[in-house]
């Protein structure tokens, strides 16, 4: 059952909200479990007035109407609320570099009518975000289960498919480190990462243990400042810090072989 | 086709009607009063109870075994209760789980045990009327009671022998009750204020439908409210005058309360009354006397406070309902207190219009209760009640936020699924908190009911989809169920009262819940650094097997893949961090070292 709330209430798109209404008493006339003539059929009469309901509670209200409008046809000149109806969904800032993602509601197929309702966005780009979201989960997985080379390719798709989500480019930053790739590239997305979102101090920490992994310990330490710009507190990054400055003058054979 | 009666369980009074031969009769009492005070006494051990006026007379002398308004106390938790309820009568005790307990003088009771005699009588009345056993009740409770609250009620019906055809709210009640005579199209706002609470509900009138377009509501704010302040009022006047605390003696308060709401009503009709209470207290001096005069304006001047919440009610289910008060053709006053000079000027001021004056206020609950008891026993046809739940419906989701899946004034019955998903890798099962209300935060909602779906097929986190299903029917229940879309795993729960044993249980599951989460975060913890230390270690593991390294080299990493793994064993996040940053260094020595470069291994 693919009906739109439209379809289930039996009405145009178009139709009123006095329309939307008469439509709904319509069916209500007939399928309301009060006007069921046995327990039974008050029971199947429960669970399809529910479907109903659900309907013309999107529709009844303007501005729910408007969104839902909007989803299903990518029309509508009204933006209430354009950004996500639910911003409650977004997760409390969280002190560990990955922050457990909310529960999302991922993209909507169109069984019940319910589901559609709470999108915001319709079709394609909705369905890319998903695809994001789930190509990186891929890369987190296999990156801790010890394969950052596999993770690298899933986190590039992720991007290719939202690239507005610095996370994406803080993990590829560090699986590409992992995996001894590209260093260039490596530098491209950490900074990326921290572009999008310079608050974290993560994607900071994760630009500064580039370079102290490339043996860069004056880039390091400028990295390790930035990071103390934004995140005074940083005990790692003030540890980091008394430890490379001054950048001693080793040669670097020595830095080679000698004691780390 | 048996008959199924209504009652308006009031707070301060309560009413039963049956509809019959075209429209519903409200039914005369024992003493042959339509009105039954909501008034019980326990006047012995022996199991005697007393309901209604003859209580109501002895509740002065017997103050300590009388329970008045006993509808504030239902549904609540203890922890709920706020200081004007607890202010005089009867003593309010801490039960278990929470729960409230009012205690008499060697006696206590639960506030449902109250209620099921206060419906036991008016089941007896209706009895007495019919000639024939009555099973099924039609029973009215304020549109914005919480589901736990209307369940009390639920429970209170079944230890009075009624079967609950159905749960209706009080102001669509009325409503039905005025649209058998109106049978226009319009819309109406019934204003209920009653004895302990207030609902503002706007409902749209065709031929045969009542629909509820939108209600708010105060369970805090009524008649009661009114009475406790021209209390304090008169008690403080009172002490100046005499030096003499009456609050501190219940039989006196008892007197006081009793008078003050006389008085309180005479004053809808006259413009000053006098409170006269003779012999009320002693002091030194000898017998005193209580002799004060009320004037209507000192009344209005001590209600004014309650206005403003007043408006808000109205404001907020006028914007709910996308209307302006202009659109209001018809007010239906409700309840007692809506007879208060004072708060029939605030309607006129804010709708425009003055409210109705030919539907009585104090019965038309119970008529509409009977009307929808003739509708699903199926006596009448030609009436369809469409109504709304009242508080929004949800779920608590990661971080602590209320995520709604039915939002207040929806039609029902109606049914809404949604999707989440799990926020740890390998998460198997997920905690379902089921809760009431608006607020963003989880936690200052209303619990319903919390209960978890475990097996959950293994998967990294945010792939699982879980369907989170609410369904309310017709009756007004909740239906909660949770599926793993993927490995078919279901649970679901039916939200009942929170009794003893439920409470009890659902305390359980959520304290487990939450140490289970104290501690899943700090493992989480350990997991995350491991697996970013395992990579590293294993990267110089290939390394040394792979490559020919100098001895202090080898060596090194050797010793630090060791430092790491006692770190890690002993779940030690510090030192583990520190051994990833040493091991790290390594690498990258690694990677520049020509050695290594020579034999570079494609990964």
């Amino acid at each position: 059952m693919s009906a739109n709330h439209y379809e289930i209430l039996g009405v145009s798109p178009e139709a009123s909200d006095d329309e939307i209404r008469k439509a709904y008493y319509h069916l209500a006339r007939e399928f309301h479990p009060d006007k069921a003539s046995s327990p039974e059929e008050a029971v199947a009469f429960d669970e399809r007035m529910g479907i109903v309901s659900a309907a013309y509670n999107e529709l009844k209200d303007r501005d729910r109407r408007a969104l839902y409008d909007k989803a299903l046809f990518g029309t509508g000149t009204r933006n209430p609320s354009e950004t996500q109806q639910e911003p409650a969904m977004k997760p409390p800032a969280n002190p560990e570099l990955a922050p457990p993602p909310p529960p999302s509601v991922p993209a909507k197929k169109t069984a019940t009518s319910a589901s559609i309702t709470q999108m915001s966005s319709a079709g394609n780009p909705d369905a890319k975000i998903t695809t994001a979201k789930r190509s990186f989960a891929k890369g987190m997985y296999l990156m801790l289960n010890g394969n950052p080379a596999k993770a690298v390719m899933f986190f590039e798709a992720a991007i290719q498919n939202n690239d507005k989500e610095p996370i994406y480019y803080a993990r590829l930053a560090q699986a590409m480190m992992r995996s001894h790739k590209s260093f260039v590239r490596m530098l491209e997305v950490a900074n990326k990462a921290i572009e999008l979102d310079p608050y974290k101090s993560d994607y900071h920490m994760i630009l500064a243990e580039i370079y102290e992994a490339a043996n860069m310990p004056a880039k390091a330490i400028d990295a390790y400042q930035e990071l103390l710009k934004w995140d005074p507190e940083n005990a790692h990054a003030l540890a980091r810090l008394a430890e490379l400055k001054p950048p001693e003058n080793i040669p670097f054979w020595k830095k080679l072989f000698g004691k780390g | 086709m048996d008959k199924i009666i209504g009652i308006d369980l009031g707070t301060t009074n309560s009413v039963v009607s049956i509809f019959e031969n075209g429209s519903p009769t409200v039914l005369l009492n024992a003493e042959g009063s339509p009105s039954t005070p909501s008034v019980v006494l326990y006047p012995n051990d022996k199991g005697d109870i007393l309901v209604g006026e003859l209580a109501r007379r002895q509740q002065v002398l017997r103050a300590g075994r009388v329970v008045r308004s006993v509808k504030r106390f239902m549904g609540r938790h203890y922890s709920e209760l706020t200081p004007e309820l607890m202010s005089i009568g009867v003593n309010v005790k801490e039960g278990p789980n929470d729960s409230v307990l009012l205690e008499l003088d060697g006696l206590t009771v639960t506030p449902e045990q109250v209620s099921s005699e206060i419906l036991k009588k008016m089941k007896d009345t209706a009895v007495s009327y019919l000639g024939e056993d009555v099973l099924r009740a039609v029973i009215t409770v304020p549109a914005y009671f919480n589901d736990t609250q209307r369940q009390a009620t639920v429970a209170a019906a079944k230890m009075a022998g009624l079967q609950v055809a159905r749960i209706i709210n009080e102001p669509t009640a009325a409503a039905l009750a005025y649209s058998i005579d109106a049978k226009k199209h319009q819309r109406i706002v019934v204003f209920d204020l009653g004895g302990g609470t207030l609902d503002v509900s706007i409902l749209q009138l065709s031929d045969d439908v009542v629909e509820v377009l939108a209600t708010r509501g105060d369970t805090y704010l009524g008649g009661d409210n009114f009475d406790e302040v021209l209390c304090k009022y008169v008690c403080e006047r009172f002490q100046r005058q005499n030096g003499i605390d009456l609050t501190q003696d219940l039989q006196a308060m008892q007197r006081l309360m009793e008078a003050i709401e006389v008085c309180k009503c005479e004053l809808s009709t006259v413009q000053e009354t006098v409170l006269s209470l003779p012999f009320i207290s002693i002091n030194e001096k000898g017998l005193i006397h209580l002799n004060q005069t009320i004037t209507r304006d000192e009344f209005e001047s001590l209600i004014s406070c309650f206005m403003t919440r007043m408006k808000e009610c109205c404001h907020q289910a006028l914007d709910d309902a996308g209307l302006t008060p202009g659109d209001i053709e018809v007010i239906l006053p409700i309840g007692g207190s809506s007879r208060i000079p004072l708060i029939r000027n605030f309607i006129t001021d804010l709708f425009g219009r003055e409210p109705l004056t030919t539907v009585d206020p104090e019965s038309s609950v119970a008529m509409g209760a009977a009307v929808q008891g003739s509708v699903l026993s199926g006596a009448l046809r030609e009436v369809l009640l469409l109504d709304v739940t009242p508080l929004s419906l949800g779920i608590e989701v990661a971080g602590g936020v209320f995520s709604v899946l039915i939002p207040r004034n929806s039609s029902i019955p109606v049914v809404c699924t949604r999707k989440f998903t799990t926020v740890r890798d390998n998460q198997r099962s997920v905690k379902v908190h089921v809760l009431q209300g608006e607020r963003r935060i989880a936690k200052e909602n209303h619990t319903l009911g919390i209960f978890s779906l475990e097996g959950i097929a293994p998967a990294p986190r945010e792939i699982p989809e879980i369907e989170v299903s609410f369904q309310i029917d017709s009756n007004g229940i909740l239906n909660v169920s949770a599926v793993d879309t993927t490995s078919g795993v279901k649970s679901s729960i039916t939200i009942v009262s929170f009794g003893v044993v439920d409470m009890e249980e659902a305390q359980e599951i959520a304290a487990e819940a939450e140490a289970q989460t104290a501690a899943d975060m700090a493992f989480l913890q350990v997991v995350k650094v491991r697996a970013k230390g395992d990579v590293h270690a294993n990267e110089l593991r290939s390394y040394l097997e792979t490559f020919d390294l100098p001895e202090d080299l080898r060596k090194e990493t050797t010793e630090m893949i060791f430092k790491y793994d006692v770190a890690s064993v002993a779940n030690d996040i510090d030192e583990m961090e520190e051994r990833i940053i040493g091991m790290m260094r390594l690498l990258s020595r690694f990677e520049e070292s020509r050695l290594v470069k020579k034999n570079l291994k494609k990964i």
